[in-house]
């Protein structure tokens, strides 16, 4: 079933024009990916969802309901949690503070409780550090900070933009680690990659965005199979 | 097959390296540019192709390595010295003094440029304005312009120092269509006027239309050289740009 669609989306900046026409479904409890060359308007799409940025056209939903114009935080209320692609983390506030930070909309003090105990159990790196502030982590430790802070709201949909970047190999493998983690336990993910390789290695299906438009749709296994990826990334010369 | 093998090179860079904290990102780079070339630096994101235009420019100074440019080492050298040598650059994010004048711009990249003690600055300037297309703006600020005139106006600054070498990093990131196919024109016609260009760019037909020959980086590291059908066609080329599983 769909939980989130974008539905001929238009939007961009100013006089341009990033996102032409786009459409994307993402089905309860999977993982779908989006990707693309660095301009395709893989973020811009994200910030739409987000509603950071209003369409120009289109529409998006969410269980059916229009979100298209509704407020980001009404957005986060009702069940949507995002991972902007740099750091979003309080530097100088602990560990536990910023966990806390991402429960402002967590009004009961148990629910809470119980919530930050899951994260603890779930990252324990982040319990043996829950004190110190969130500078001193390293950069693997801020991912998990970060995907723990908006757990705090327990969300059904994360929504993630390249959740890999500035990571070491075995840190995007402990990432996604986790990523699949919560993906079994039924939260729905959307992630927006450069790492496509890592993305389609746990994606049900998968979004390819070129110039701004839909390129293709499917499962990883029909994206590899076709010639769209080499295409994507090193023009239409190629193999 | 690139003329980087025959012709006398105007940079040479040997063995370069960069490391930030962990991170080597740059990691034992070596190539040749010959004279009156133009050559493509590709590479995903975090290949080090930036990185590499700041050891190159100045901006920041290799840990290892030789970088030669007309046979002198620069290395060492801080950016003014460096433009002044003949070595301009563009910045991915355009860089213009916003509450200046387009010609003000212009006449402050003059003065660290090759020829800054001449007097042929406004000839010079009307000239460049009138290459790059923005004669009738001269007198406008810098900041009113839209983000490709003012991609324009970075390439009249460089142009101005009276550059023997060009680096472009993202020459046509964020802009239309009908610009980049100028901004193409305009390149093509400075290696006719036998300047040399090293051009980082994510948009590959752009950058195999302007460059007969492509450096694949990846990880800090060259990875291949080659004509771009040869560059596009290399399945390690195509998985670097992937990432690893």
């Amino acid at each position: 079933m769909a939980q989130l669609e974008a539905v001929a989306l238009t939007a961009g900046y100013g006089g341009s024009t990033i996102l032409n026409n786009v459409s994307i479904t993402i089905a309860s409890g999977c993982i779908t990916g989006v990707i693309g060359p660095n301009g395709a308007g893989k973020s811009t799409l994200l910030k739409a969802i987000m509603g950071y940025i209003v369409p120009r056209a289109g529409a998006v939903r969410l269980d059916g309901d229009d979100i298209t114009r509704l407020p980001t935080h009404e957005r986060i209320r009702r069940g949507i949690a995002y991972i902007a692609q740099t750091r979003s983390h309080f530097p100088s506030q602990t560990v536990q503070e910023n966990l806390r930070i991402g429960a402002y909309l967590v009004r009961d003090r148990a629910v809470r409780a119980a919530r930050q105990a899951e994260i603890f159990r779930r990252f324990p790196i982040l319990a043996e550090r829950r004190r110190q502030p969130a500078a001193l982590l390293s950069g693997g430790q801020l991912r998990m900070l970060e995907i723990g802070r908006v757990l705090m709201t327990s969300p059904r949909l994360i929504v993630l933009d390249e959740p890999s970047v500035g990571l070491s190999p075995a840190l995007v493998d402990m990432v996604y680690g986790h990523l699949r983690e919560l993906a079994a336990g039924g939260t729905t993910l959307l992630i927006v990659e450069q790492n496509v390789r890592k993305l389609l290695a746990v994606a049900d299906f998968v979004y390819a965005l070129e110039n701004g438009a839909n390129r293709f749709e499917g499962t990883p296994q029909a994206l590899t199979a076709t010639g769209v990826l080499a295409n994507l990334y090193l023009g239409a010369g190629a193999a | 097959m690139p003329n980087n093998v025959t012709a006398s090179p105007i940079l040479e860079v040997i063995g370069v390296s960069k490391r930030f904290g962990g991170v080597l990102a740059v990691d034992q780079v070596s190539f040749n540019v010959a004279a009156g070339s133009a050559v493509g630096l590709i590479g995903p994101n975090g290949a080090g192709k930036t990185t590499l235009f700041n050891l190159l420019s100045g901006f920041e100074s290799a840990d290892d390595g030789t970088i030669r440019f007309a046979g002198s080492p620069i290395e060492r050298s801080f950016p003014h010295r460096i433009a002044r040598l003949g070595i301009g650059r563009t910045f991915q994010s355009v860089r213009v003094f916003a509450s200046m004048s387009v010609r003000e711009n212009l006449r402050v990249a003059h003065m660290y440029g090759r020829n800054a003690g001449s007097s042929h600055f406004d000839e010079r300037a009307a000239e460049i304005l009138s290459f790059v297309g923005l004669t009738r703006l001269g007198e406008a600020m810098a900041g009113s312009l839209s983000y490709g005139q003012r991609k324009l106006v970075e390439l009249g600054m460089v142009l101005i120092t009276d550059p023997s070498l060009i680096l472009l990093d993202e020459p046509v990131a964020g802009v239309n269509p009908a610009l980049i196919n100028e901004i193409a024109r305009l390149l093509l016609e400075l290696l006719g006027r036998g300047l040399t260009l090293l051009v980082v760019e994510h948009n590959l037909p752009f950058v195999t239309g302007v460059c007969q020959d492509i450096i694949v980086m990846a990880n800090g590291r060259l990875l291949v050289r080659g004509g771009g059908s040869d560059v596009q066609r290399d399945p390690q080329v195509l998985e670097a740009f992937l990432g690893a599983a």
